[in-house]
């Protein structure tokens, strides 16, 4: 412990070299999960606030909401499916509307209100009643581009009235109203004059299941398939994409940090390797060397963590509402401990070193 | 002269507190093994200052590393008071030379990061058994007794030739060592400075009760010692007459 912390006391210079690129490192890895996060939790924001366990596509639209288009009566059908408690049709549209601070783009969703698939995150009001058209909930992204309970949001010839807020549930990094299922269809039928005339169709059917009951058990109506909304919330188009990309770059990330490290500290040892051998001589253990540096490394790394978690927030907190980032308490701890976890992996690449400098060599020196 | 120590098993006859007896060192095997050291015994007393003169490669420094339990000799024994160095684990070994041998180096070879009263403290903390008080009283006494009372809190880079070797003294003491071996102390020291340390080890070690062995190939430093061992091509002899013989 005296040599370790001794030595960064009197050679701040080359510590703060390692501690100033771990900083870096935490920085970069932060504000990629941040990116990450931001992207899927805005992505399947309308999936996880659902009451729904699973959701019923159709075959065809492999698990896409916005692609998948099922009959009416399949509602029914899955209603009297062994294991569902409650089936609920649900209706997406992907358009743009008007709000208060005029056009954004927008994900109508028509849910039953006293069904399954709807947002259990309601912050502020309440949802539409069943029956109740031209009433609409909607996400705290809406909100944020100044809708509040009493305003009017239009989508084609169509105008809701705000009467409830939920958060955390938006879709496809869209903002959700979340209306009933004939006032989404006047909307669809509005934008998209050509579904006008077609018999009703749904987009998919919302399950609630009864307790226990492995959703990948239910029996598929003709033409539909089941997936759990944890599997339709990864089969939202790009999301898993997305997430395996930056989490490879947020794992190569890291180990750049424990190479960084053991670079670092293979030269610290190699500079040192005539004083080890005199430590070594003087009867200085191994274990305790290798103590010496995996407590610097651990210093190090901790001190960067922290740095780099301040710089982050930091800069997280200057950047632009588009670019959809989330600072989450959970990713910040991972992502922390995975740093110091790699950087002392990293100088234990070094102990191997210390322990093959002979205390022999101490003795008669440089020469012999 | 007798031990210290009543409860040392010592073989009849010998009273040495430090005894080699016919120790060979090879290195290698078959056609290409050498013999660094061969058959070579002595034995030294406590309280005794001795040197182990003779030329670069003669395997001097052979020798001390195994009298200080850092190589291990191919055959023979080394005795240090009641342990058998010769034969002792890696482990065992460090733990000795952290609580019975004091090292002086060629280069002082002190922590450069840890200041002079520090270096002293740091192998206060090597034994086993270390009291922090003691230890801090003792640094002080030696640094004073040394005539480095005002250097203390200097790092090495901050020191000269002779106030780093000076220290290196004191590390070496610090831990009331059987033993001190001191390695070619004025390699790096002008005659004058090299004189006076010298000097300064045989006072210590002689005031203290130490037993110090010294390795030189300077043959002005030998008269500060009580006996002169040479050594050339491996082969220890207590020398008698004049020295000066080994050494070309």
């Amino acid at each position: 412990m005296m040599l370790a912390f001794a030595e960064i006391r009197r050679t701040r210079g080359r510590f703060l070299s390692i501690i100033g690129a771990l900083s870096l490192i935490t920085f970069l890895v932060l504000t990629l999960t941040a990116l990450s996060d931001g992207l899927f939790y805005g992505s399947t924001g309308a999936y996880r606030s659902s009451n729904a366990q699973a959701y019923a596509f159709s075959t065809d639209a492999e698990g896409s909401l916005v692609r998948s288009r099922v009959p009416v009566s399949d509602v029914a059908a899955y209603q009297s499916t062994e294991g569902v408690t409650q089936a609920s049709g649900v209706g997406v549209l992907l358009t743009s509307g008007t709000g208060p601070d005029g056009e954004l783009d927008l994900a109508v969703f028509g849910v039953e209100p006293d069904g399954a698939g709807v947002p259990t995150t309601l912050d502020e009001g309440r949802m539409p009643e069943p029956g109740e058209d031209s009433a609409a909930a909607v996400d705290q992204s809406v909100a944020d581009r100044g809708a509040v309970i009493g305003s009017t949001i239009t989508v084609g010839s169509r105008a809701v009235s705000v009467v409830g807020i939920t958060k955390d549930s938006s879709y496809q990094l869209q903002p959700t109203i979340w209306t009933t299922i004939p006032t989404w269809r006047a909307m669809q039928e509005s934008v998209r004059p050509e579904t006008r005339g077609l018999p009703p169709s749904l987009s998919a059917v919302a399950l609630e299941l009864a307790a226990g009951t492995d959703p990948n058990s239910i029996t598929a109506v003709a033409n539909t398939t089941v997936l759990s909304t944890d599997a339709a919330a990864l089969a939202i188009p790009g999301v898993k994409e997305q997430r395996s990309t930056l989490n490879s770059i947020i794992y190569t990330t890291l180990l750049v940090a424990a190479i960084v490290v053991a670079l670092f500290f293979a030269l610290i040892v190699l500079e040192k390797r005539e004083l080890f051998a005199a430590l070594k001589a003087l009867g200085t253990s191994t274990a305790r060397l290798g103590t010496t540096v995996l407590t610097q490394a651990l210093v190090a790394s901790v001190v960067g963590v922290i740095v780099g978690v301040t710089i982050a927030r930091l800069l997280g907190l200057a950047l632009p509402a588009e670019i959809p980032t989330l600072f989450r308490l959970d990713s910040l701890i991972q992502v922390s401990v995975f740093t110091v976890v790699a950087s002392v992996l990293g100088a234990l690449f070094s102990l191997r070193r210390i322990a093959r400098i002979d205390p022999a060599t101490a003795l008669g020196g440089a020469l012999q | 002269m007798t031990t210290s120590e009543p409860n040392t098993p010592v073989p009849s006859g010998s009273q040495a507190i430090l005894e080699v007896a016919d120790v060979t060192k090879t290195y290698g095997e078959g056609h290409t093994q050498v013999t660094a050291i061969a058959n070579a015994s002595l034995q030294v007393q406590q309280g005794q200052f001795v040197s182990l003169l003779g030329p670069s490669g003669s395997g001097k420094t052979t020798l001390i590393s195994m009298i200080g339990g850092l190589l291990t000799p191919s055959s023979g024994t080394i005795r240090l008071g009641d342990e058998m160095i010769s034969s002792m684990s890696k482990k065992e070994l460090t733990r000795l030379r952290a609580e019975r041998v004091g090292f002086v180096f060629q280069s002082s070879n002190l922590v450069p990061f840890l200041t002079a009263r520090e270096n002293l403290l740091y192998v206060a903390s090597l034994p086993r058994h270390h009291d922090r008080k003691a230890a801090a009283k003792r640094a002080d006494s030696l640094l004073a007794e040394l005539g480095l009372s005002d250097r203390a809190n200097n790092v090495p880079e901050k020191l000269s030739g002779g106030e780093r070797q000076r220290v290196a003294i004191g590390r070496a003491l610090m831990n009331d060592p059987d033993l001190v071996l001191v390695d070619e102390p004025t390699a790096a020291l002008d005659t004058e400075l090299g004189r006076q340390v010298v000097q300064l080890l045989a006072r210590e070690v002689k005031q203290r009760g130490k037993t110090g062995i010294m390795v030189t190939h300077d043959l002005r430093m030998v008269e500060y010692t009580d006996e002169v061992f040479e050594i050339l091509d491996g082969k220890l002899t207590k020398s008698t007459g004049d020295p000066a013989l080994a050494v070309h």
